[in-house]
């Protein structure tokens, strides 16, 4: 698994140092960034994987000296989900789901990767990681703080729930760095990979992109079609039973 | 080995799926019960999530019935009109069962829900038949100490009541002329309690058709199981609809260790006698409900539920 992820790298860097001698002059400074693949296939066999970020901070002549170096985080967002957390209360006896707190479009994997000394937005950034798909981030209170952080813990249990603070390695004092972890609980889907760049708590630039993973093969097909065709999937289980039945009974039966 | 369940989204060990049906298909063919009652538990307490596990038993169940129907089919042990007054009632209740299945899934509390209802459900039906067992045997001995052969068992009271119902139908095969108000309620009551909590209910349709419909025992057996084929094929349909959360490749495994295991256990069930084997069952029984009990009660593990109840 690790020949091919380093050459994908290498492509992804060769690719990125072509994208920075071509880059167009003007902006002070701009991120370029890419992964070293856009496309995570899942077999029955998956067991996880890493995919890699390289990026460079490209500045023209003009841009002046910095003292302190970049800041550079990385947001990483799975599939949206709808999401019923509740807390198990203790009724009469034995334990209820209470009735809980329901969020909307809320990431399936979440990621936060960062250089050694995020700053001060790193509070902002983690907010940001955990905002719902499409909607505003913005601070939970209260009890809906608690069963969303309970929510964080069970992705977290699947390793679907990721701070890695010093995760973004600086190669150089341009060039960085970062490898996303996937388990293999990672749900298929759009994944969005949102890059920002700071200096002194000053966002300078951010980039967004993005990579699939999907299901391949059999698996695929099977849960493809109990969601896409769910009528017809449920005759064909029923034959399969039926057959499966008949077949068994047949086959017993001269024994 | 290990295999990937596409709906369940985990992988489960090949040999535990296929060990698992063939548990259960040999206390199904040593008792002559579907063992859904059993099945569904086994799963749940593996750690299949408890939608899939009920909506994956049920096409189990039909293929573990199918042959079983045909041979009494075959040897014309089966009441066709009314197995289709079963059926189409029990349309009805898997419809209905399905319906109410996903709600309570999306409400998160269809993992509760079941729970109870199992606890309660084989709390019942273990207790009643471990005493009807052990009195069963009493009886024998007592009778053997007196040096009698023993009677066999009264049926329950004649309950006049439901032979006194409009709307009556003549059943030719069973030789009935009864009201069709029971047994569409029979028919719907039970598919709508096996659809919810992926059972084929045999175990209670069958007393309940001798006992209150007065059904000859010698189509009771065929007629039931046709009826289950039946039902538990239009819930598979529909929990594929409602919920999707049929999982083809879980049902599958269970499907071929079931068959095979129900071979088995039928012919080991032929050299032991008929009260020990139901003393035994309704321990079992027992056994699986006190677990479910205790789930019930102990402080779990986590403390918060997540259900994911959209994309």
């Amino acid at each position: 698994m690790v020949r091919p992820r380093l050459l994908l790298g290498l492509i992804g860097l060769a690719c990125l140092l072509a994208s920075v001698l071509l880059a167009r002059p003007g902006a002070a400074e701009e991120l370029v960034v890419d992964l070293s693949t856009d496309t995570i296939p899942i077999a029955s066999d998956f067991s996880g994987t890493s995919i890699a970020l390289f990026g460079v901070v490209e500045r023209d002549a003009q841009t002046v000296a910095r003292g302190g170096g970049y800041e550079i985080a990385v947001i990483v967002r799975g599939p949206p989900n709808d999401v019923l957390v509740q807390r198990k209360t203790r009724r009469f006896g034995i334990w209820v789901n209470a009735e809980g707190e329901r969020f909307r479009r809320v990431p399936s994997f979440s990621g936060l990767f960062t250089t050694p000394d995020p700053g001060p937005q790193l509070e902002s950034l983690m907010i940001e990681a955990d905002a719902p798909l499409g909607l505003a981030a913005k601070r939970l209170e209260g009890e809906r703080a608690l069963l969303f952080q309970a929510y964080a813990s069970k992705l977290a249990e699947d390793d679907l729930y990721v701070r890695d603070i010093g995760g973004v390695e600086m190669l150089t004092d341009r060039f960085f760095r970062t490898l996303i972890p996937l388990p293999d609980l990672a749900p298929d889907g759009r994944y969005v990979v949102d890059v920002l760049l700071f200096v002194g708590g000053v966002l300078l630039d951010r980039h967004e992109m993005s990579f699939n993973v999907d299901k391949f093969g059999f698996e695929q097909k099977v849960y493809a079609a109990s969601h896409e065709q769910p009528l017809l999937y449920g005759f064909l289980v029923v034959t399969l039973a039926l057959v499966t039945g008949y077949v068994g009974g047949v086959v017993f039966r001269r024994n | 080995m290990e295999v990937y369940l596409p709906i369940a989204e985990m992988p489960i060990g090949v040999l535990m799926g296929l060990a698992m049906g063939g548990c259960v298909g040999l206390i199904s063919g040593l008792f002559g019960v579907g063992g859904g009652f059993l099945l569904t538990p086994l799963l749940i307490f593996s750690g299949i999530p408890p939608s899939v596990a009920v909506a994956s038993v049920t096409p189990q169940i039909v293929a573990s019935s199918t042959s079983g129907a045909l041979a009494y089919f075959r040897r014309g042990q089966v009441d066709l009109k009314l197995a289709g007054i079963l059926i189409l009632s029990g349309s009805f209740g898997a419809i209905a069962g399905a319906e109410l299945f996903a709600l309570l899934g999306s409400l998160g509390q269809l993992t509760l829900v079941i729970a109870i209802s199992y606890t309660v459900f084989l709390a019942t039906i273990g207790g009643l038949t471990l005493f009807e067992s052990v009195r069963a045997m009493m009886r024998t001995r007592a009778a053997e100490r007196r040096g009698e052969t023993a009677l066999p068992a009264r049926n329950g009271g004649t309950h006049g009541w439901i032979h006194r119902l409009p709307l009556k139908v003549r059943f030719r095969r069973s030789r009935l002329f009864i009201s069709i108000l029971p047994v569409i309620g029979l028919g719907f009551t039970i598919s709508f309690l096996g659809t919810l909590l992926g059972i084929g209910g045999g175990f209670i349709l069958v007393p309940a058709l001798i006992y209150l419909l007065k059904v000859p025992t010698s189509v009771v057996v065929g007629t039931s199981l046709l009826q289950i084929v039946g039902v538990m094929a239009v819930a598979t349909v529909m929990h594929s609809v409602a919920s999707q959360s049929v999982d083809a490749v879980l049902a599958f495994i269970l499907m071929l260790g079931g068959v095979f295991g129900a071979q088995v256990g039928a012919s080991i069930g032929r050299s032991l006698r008929g009260e020990q084997l139901r003393a035994l069952l309704g321990l079992l029984v027992l056994a699986v409900g006190a677990r479910f009990a205790l789930n019930l009660v102990l402080p779990p593990a986590s403390l918060f539920a997540v259900t994911v109840v959209g994309p």
